[in-house]
C-alpha cells in the first residue's frame, strides 16, 4: 500500500528509546513533582491518598510514553484514523454506558478503571489531522477546491467537539476545538480565514447562548461579575483569587496556605490545584511553574520542527498546542481570566484520564522526534 | 526567489517554509499569552497583595454543624423503646500533650480495659489537625469514666467527654420492628445532610430507616472566627439544631415482649391487631438481635455471625418472610364459597383422599390427600372448617375457581404491603391465573387451584397480612387502615374503619362460628389450646409443607416430621382472635418449621390471650404531651 523510504526502519527499540529527547522527559518529570508536592500539601500530608495514586498513574503514563516511543512512527501514520475512530466510538459510548458525576456523563469504566475519553480525543484527533494534511496534496486553486480541502477536516473536527457539548462539558470541548483548528493554522490556512472565521463565532454567540446549560449561563455571569454572588458560583473564582493574591511574592511556604487548608478552596486537588501552589510558594514559584511549562513547549516545537515528514511536523505541533491550551485555560481560570471551565492542569492536577492522555500525547511527539528522518508517503489521504 | 503560486488559500511560499514561519508564530504567540498569565499573576501576587491579605483575614469566619438530638420512640402506653444515652468518651487533643505516646501509655495504664492500640491511634491524630479534639474511645462504662475524670491530672491533653448514643431498652424484643441506627454510608452521603457530621449516623431498618428524616433532627450550625492555623477564637452567630421528632408507635410493649417470651427457642413471628382500629399491638420476629450493638459499633465476627445463621435473626419475619399460609386460608376460602352461592349446609363426602383427572400421570388420576388418612365422612362447611377437612376444601375450591379465591384473600388485604412505610416488607403471593401466566409464563391447572384451597402450592403469605385478614372477618368486614404509628390528632379513638364492609355480615358470622368451634368444640383442631374462662379465643390451625410428599413415601408411610431435617419440617401456623363474643384483637403466629399448627403455634396463642384478657383489654392509651 505505502512505499516508504526507510531511513529509520534499522531502528530497533533501543536504539528508539535511546534517541528520545531526555531533556524533555526531565521538564515533564520535574512539573510532575511540583504535582506530587501540591497534592501532599492539599491532602494535609497524607502520602497515601492523592500523592501515591498521583505517583502510579505517572509511572502508568510512563509506560505508555515509551510503549508509545518504541513502535514505529509508521505504525500511527497507517493507523492514525482507525484510532481516531476508536476513541470516537468511545466518546459515544459513553453517552449509553458512562457514569454520571455532578450531573455530566464524562466517565467509562474499562477493567475497572474510569476513563474519559474526552481527554484522549484532544490527541488523536490531532494524530488524524495530521495524517489528513500530510497526504492531501492537490492544490487548492479556487474556492471550490478549498472546500474539498478543508471541508472533511472540519467535520472530523466537529463531530467529538459536538458530542462533548453534550455532555455537557463545554470546556473540553473548546480545548478539542482550538487544538484542531490550530493544525489549519499550522498548514498555512489565510489568515482571513482565521479572522473571518473569528468575527463569525463572535456575531454568532447570542445565537449559541440560548443552548446553553442554565448552570453554564451562570458561570459566564459569574465570571464577568463574581461579587454577584460570593457564597455561589463566584465562590470559586473569588476564594481562588484570594488565595493566589494573598499568597504575595514569596508565599505562605509549603502546607501553609490558610485558604486552602481551611477548605476555602473548591476541586484544590484537581482543577484548583494551581492556586494551592500559588498561594504556598507565590508569585515567584508560580513564575518557575509557568516557565517550566513554556519551556516544555517551545521545546517540543523545536522538536516538531526537526521532523522531515509533514505528518510529523504537524502531529508535534498539534500535540503541543494542545497542552498549551489545557495550560493557558486551567491557569487563566484560576486566575480569573476565564470562567471556570473544569479544565485540569497537565501534569500536576490529580486525574487519570488526564494524565494518561497527556504522556500518550508526549509519547506520539516523541515518536515523530525519534523518526524524524523517517520519509513517509504523500498522495493517498486514506 | 520563491516561485509564484497559484494556490491563492495559502501564504506564497513553499511548504517548509510556510510551516517555520507558521510556528514561528505560533511560538510568539504561545509566548505572549503566558507572559499575560504571568503578568495576572503579577498583578493578583504583587500589586493587590495586600488588598488580599486582608481578605484572606476576613475569610476566617467559618461553619461549624451542631448535631441535633434523635427523636425518642414511645409505646402506646408512652413506655421508651428507642431514647439517648449518655455516651462516656475519651478525646485527645494533640498540641495539648507533652508527648503523644507517652499520654497514652499513661491512659492505657488507667483504663487498661480500653486496650488502645498505641501507635494505631497516633497515626489517626497525626492525620488531623493539632488542636481538634480526637475521639480516643466511647461507650466507657460509668466506673471507667470515673476513674478518668479522678485521674485527669496526670493525663495532660487527654479529656473526658460526654456524648449520646442511641438506646434501646427493649433490646431484643423490639429490634426488628424498631431497627437500628449506624454509621453514614457512602452510598447515602448525597442525600444525607448530617453525613458532614463526624461520626453521624443514620437508620438502617425498621423504623429507624423509614422515618430516619424527622427523627434525626435538623442540624443547627454556628458562625467562628478562626486564626490563620483555624483555630476557634469566638462564636459570633449561632443557629441551634432542632431536635428530631418523637413518634409513637401502636405497639404495646408489654405485649410485645410477652410475645417475643413465647418464641423463645424458635424461629418465628408473632402478629397482633386489634381489629376495630387496625392498629398493631404487637409485631415480633425471633431470633432476634441486640440493636444496642449497632450504635456502639458492630465488630466483624459478630456481624457475620448474625449474617450467616441460619435462623436470620436480622430478618424481621412478621412482615419480611412469606410462607404458604396453610389451613388458615379456609376461612377465607369460605367466605369465597359463600359469596359462589354455596350452601354452607350441604354436606360433602370425604373419604381421604380426592382424585382429579390428569394425563400426564401413569395412572391417569392425580390423587389430592386429606390430612386426616382415613377421611372425615360427611362434613359441611362448619364441621370443616372446625376439623381442616382438606377434601371439602378441594371440592369447593375446585368448584368456584381460583379467580374467585384470589379475588376474596385480595380484598381481606393478601398479596400486597400491609404496611407502607417499611423498606423491607415483602407482599407475598395470592396466585390467580393471570399471575402464573405473567410470573411463570404457564396457564393455570385444575389442581393448583385445589392446592391453593387449602392454602398451598404458590400462595405467599405474611403473618402481617393473616392477622388483619382475621382482624377484618370478625370485625364484621370492616376495612382497617392497618397502622402502625399513632396519628397523634386521632389519638383516642376507640374504632376506626371504613363505614363500607368488604364483605357479607351473614357469611362472615357463619365463618365465625366455625372457628369458634374449631377452638372451642371438642374434635376442634386447636381445641386443646382453648381458653376456659369469661372470654374466649377463637382460632384456626394451620401446617404448610415445605416438601412434597411422594407416593411412594406416602404407601411406605411418613416421615414424622420431627426425624427430618430442620429446614425441611413443615411451618406450624395459628390465626386467632378474642374475645369470641365482642372480638377485639386477632393475631396470628408463624412458626417456621416448627410442626403441625395445633401442636408448634396455638398453645403460645392461649398464652397470648390469657395474658391478654388479663391485663389488655383496656390499653392505657398516653399522647405523647403526657409523656
Amino acid at each position: 500500500m505505502y512505499n516508504f523510504q526507510n531511513r529509520g526502519s534499522e531502528f530497533n527499540i533501543l536504539t528508539r528509546i535511546r534517541s528520545i529527547n531526555f531533556y524533555f522527559l526531565f521538564i515533564v518529570t520535574i512539573i510532575f513533582l511540583f504535582g506530587v508536592l501540591s497534592l501532599y500539601s492539599v491532602s494535609n500530608g497524607d502520602f497515601n491518598s492523592w500523592p501515591i495514586k498521583h505517583i502510579q498513574r505517572f509511572l502508568i503514563g510512563l509506560i505508555v510514553f515509551f510503549t508509545i516511543c518504541s513502535i514505529d512512527i509508521k505504525f500511527f501514520f497507517i493507523f492514525a484514523y482507525p484510532i481516531f475512530l476508536l476513541s470516537l466510538i468511545f466518546l459515544i459510548i459513553v453517552h449509553f454506558v458512562g457514569t454520571e458525576i455532578y450531573g455530566a456523563t464524562r466517565w467509562i469504566k474499562i477493567a475497572g478503571i474510569s476513563l474519559q475519553p474526552s481527554e484522549f480525543i484532544k490527541f488523536t484527533l490531532v494524530l488524524a489531522l495530521a495524517k489528513y494534511f500530510h497526504s492531501y496534496n492537490e492544490v487548492t486553486n479556487n474556492f471550490i477546491q478549498f472546500i474539498k480541502k478543508f471541508i472533511l477536516p472540519l467535520v472530523i473536527i466537529l463531530v467529538p467537539v459536538f458530542i462533548v457539548a453534550a455532555q455537557p462539558d463545554l470546556g473540553t470541548a473548546v480545548v478539542i476545538f482550538i487544538g484542531g483548528v490550530s493544525i489549519f493554522w499550522i498548514v498555512g490556512l489565510n489568515y482571513k480565514y482565521f479572522i473571518s472565521s473569528g468575527l463569525i463565532i463572535i456575531l454568532s454567540i447570542p445565537l449559541l447562548w440560548q443552548y446553553l446549560k442554565d448552570y453554564q449561563k451562570e458561570r459566564v455571569f459569574t465570571f464577568f461579575n463574581p461579587e454577584r454572588d460570593p457564597l455561589g458560583n463566584g465562590y470559586h473564582i473569588m476564594q481562588s483569587k484570594i488565595a493566589l493574591g494573598s499568597g504575595g511574592i514569596l508565599g505562605k511556604g509549603y502546607q501553609e496556605g490558610t485558604q486552602s487548608h481551611l477548605n476555602f478552596l473548591p476541586e484544590m486537588h484537581t482543577d484548583f490545584i494551581f492556586t494551592v501552589f500559588g498561594e504556598e510558594f507565590g508569585f515567584l514559584g508560580a513564575l518557575l511553574l509557568i516557565f517550566l511549562y513554556l519551556g516544555l513547549i517551545f521545546l517540543s516545537i523545536k522538536m516538531g520542527l526537526q521532523s522531515s515528514s509533514n505528518f510529523g511536523k504537524y502531529l508535534s505541533l498539534g500535540v503541543s498546542t494542545v497542552f498549551f491550551i489545557y495550560v493557558f485555560v486551567n491557569i487563566a481560570m484560576v486566575t480569573g481570566l476565564l470562567p471556570v471551565v473544569g479544565v485540569p492542569l497537565p501534569l500536576v492536577s490529580f486525574g487519570g484520564s488526564s494524565m494518561l492522555a497527556v504522556m500518550m500525547g508526549f509519547g506520539l511527539l516523541m515518536n515523530c522526534y525519534i523518526h524524524q528522518k523517517t520519509i513517509l508517503p504523500k498522495g493517498n489521504i486514506f | 526567489m520563491y516561485q509564484k503560486n497559484k494556490d491563492f488559500i495559502f501564504q506564497k511560499y513553499d511548504s517548509d517554509h510556510l510551516i517555520n514561519r507558521r510556528a514561528a508564530l505560533l511560538t510568539i504567540g504561545k509566548g505572549s499569552v503566558f507572559a499575560i498569565l504571568a503578568s495576572r499573576l503579577a498583578y493578583l501576587q504583587i500589586i493587590e497583595n495586600d488588598n488580599y491579605s486582608s481578605l484572606s483575614d476576613d475569610n476566617r469566619i467559618t461553619h461549624r454543624l451542631l448535631e441535633p438530638e434523635r427523636g425518642f420512640i414511645y409505646d402506646i402506653s408512652g413506655r421508651s423503646i428507642a431514647t439517648n444515652k449518655e455516651d462516656y468518651q475519651a478525646a485527645i487533643i494533640m498540641e495539648e500533650t507533652i508527648n503523644i505516646n507517652d499520654a497514652l501509655k499513661a491512659f492505657n495504664f488507667i483504663l487498661p480495659n480500653a486496650k488502645l492500640n498505641v501507635p494505631e491511634t497516633i497515626k489517626k491524630i497525626k492525620k488531623s489537625k493539632k488542636f481538634v479534639p480526637i475521639k480516643l474511645i466511647d461507650n466507657l462504662a460509668w466506673e471507667e469514666f470515673a476513674q478518668l475524670n479522678s485521674n485527669i491530672h496526670k493525663l495532660k491533653g487527654i479529656y473526658p467527654v460526654v456524648g449520646f448514643r442511641r438506646y434501646y431498652p427493649k433490646s431484643e424484643s423490639h429490634a426488628h420492628l424498631v431497627g437500628y441506627v449506624s454509621s453514614i454510608e457512602e452510598k447515602e452521603v448525597y442525600q444525607n445532610p448530617f453525613a458532614k457530621l463526624n461520626n453521624a449516623k443514620s437508620g438502617k431498618i425498621g423504623i429507624e430507616r423509614s422515618f430516619d428524616e424527622s427523627l434525626r433532627g435538623v442540624l443547627g450550625n454556628k458562625s467562628i472566627e478562626i486564626n490563620a492555623v483555624g483555630r476557634e477564637i469566638r462564636e459570633i452567630k449561632r443557629i441551634e439544631s432542632k431536635k428530631g421528632e418523637n413518634i409513637q408507635l401502636t405497639i404495646d410493649s408489654e405485649l410485645q415482649e410477652l410475645c417475643y417470651k413465647q418464641l423463645k427457642g424458635v424461629s418465628g413471628s408473632i402478629s397482633v391487631t386489634n381489629v376495630k382500629t387496625g392498629e398493631y399491638l404487637a409485631l415480633v420476629s425471633s431470633p432476634s438481635y441486640d440493636p444496642n450493638l449497632f450504635s456502639t459499633g458492630l465488630d466483624n465476627k459478630k456481624w457475620s455471625e448474625l449474617t450467616t445463621d441460619k435462623f436470620k435473626p436480622l430478618i424481621n419475619k412478621a412482615i419480611s418472610n412469606n410462607y404458604p399460609p396453610g389451613s388458615t386460608i379456609k376461612p377465607l376460602v369460605a367466605i369465597a364459597a359463600l359469596e359462589s352461592g354455596i350452601n354452607p349446609k350441604t354436606h360433602l363426602y370425604c373419604n381421604g383422599k380426592h382424585e382429579i383427572a390428569d394425563t400426564s400421570l401413569e395412572s391417569g388420576v392425580k390423587v389430592f390427600h386429606c390430612w386426616k388418612k382415613e377421611g372425615h365422612g360427611n362434613v359441611d362447611m362448619n364441621e370443616a372448617i372446625k376439623v381442616s377437612c382438606d377434601v371439602y376444601f378441594y371440592q369447593i375450591a375446585r368448584e368456584i375457581g381460583i379467580n374467585k379465591i384470589a379475588e376474596v384473600c385480595k380484598r381481606f388485604g393478601l398479596g400486597k404491603e400491609v404496611f407502607d412505610i417499611f423498606y423491607e416488607e415483602k407482599k407475598g403471593v395470592v396466585p390467580d391465573k393471570t399471575w402464573k401466566k405473567q410470573n411463570l409464563g404457564e396457564s393455570w391447572m385444575v389442581g393448583e387451584t385445589l392446592s391453593a384451597g387449602i392454602g398451598q402450592g404458590f400462595f405467599l403469605t405474611s403473618s402481617a397480612q393473616l392477622s388483619l385478614a382475621l382482624a377484618q372477618i370478625v370485625n364484621g368486614g370492616k376495612k382497617l387502615t392497618p397502622s402502625i404509628i399513632v396519628n397523634q390528632k386521632d389519638h383516642n379513638l376507640q374504632t376506626k374503619y371504613d363505614s363500607r364492609l368488604i364483605a357479607n355480615a351473614s357469611h362472615l358470622e357463619i365463618v365465625k362460628q366455625s372457628l369458634n368451634s374449631a377452638t372451642n368444640l371438642s374434635g376442634g383442631t386447636s381445641y386443646r389450646s382453648r381458653i376456659i374462662g369469661d372470654f374466649k379465643m377463637g382460632g384456626k390451625t394451620g401446617t404448610s409443607q415445605v416438601r412434597i410428599i411422594s407416593q411412594q413415601e406416602r404407601e411406605e408411610g411418613i416421615i414424622k416430621n420431627k426425624d427430618l431435617p430442620w429446614e425441611e419440617r413443615d411451618h406450624g401456623l395459628f390465626i386467632g382472635y378474642g374475645p369470641v363474643d365482642d372480638p377485639l384483637y386477632a393475631l396470628s403466629i408463624i412458626i417456621e418449621h416448627g410442626g403441625s399448627g395445633s401442636s408448634a403455634a396455638a398453645p403460645l396463642a392461649k398464652e397470648i390471650f390469657e395474658y391478654i384478657f388479663k391485663n389488655k383489654m383496656n390499653i392505657k392509651r398516653k399522647t405523647l404531651l403526657d409523656v
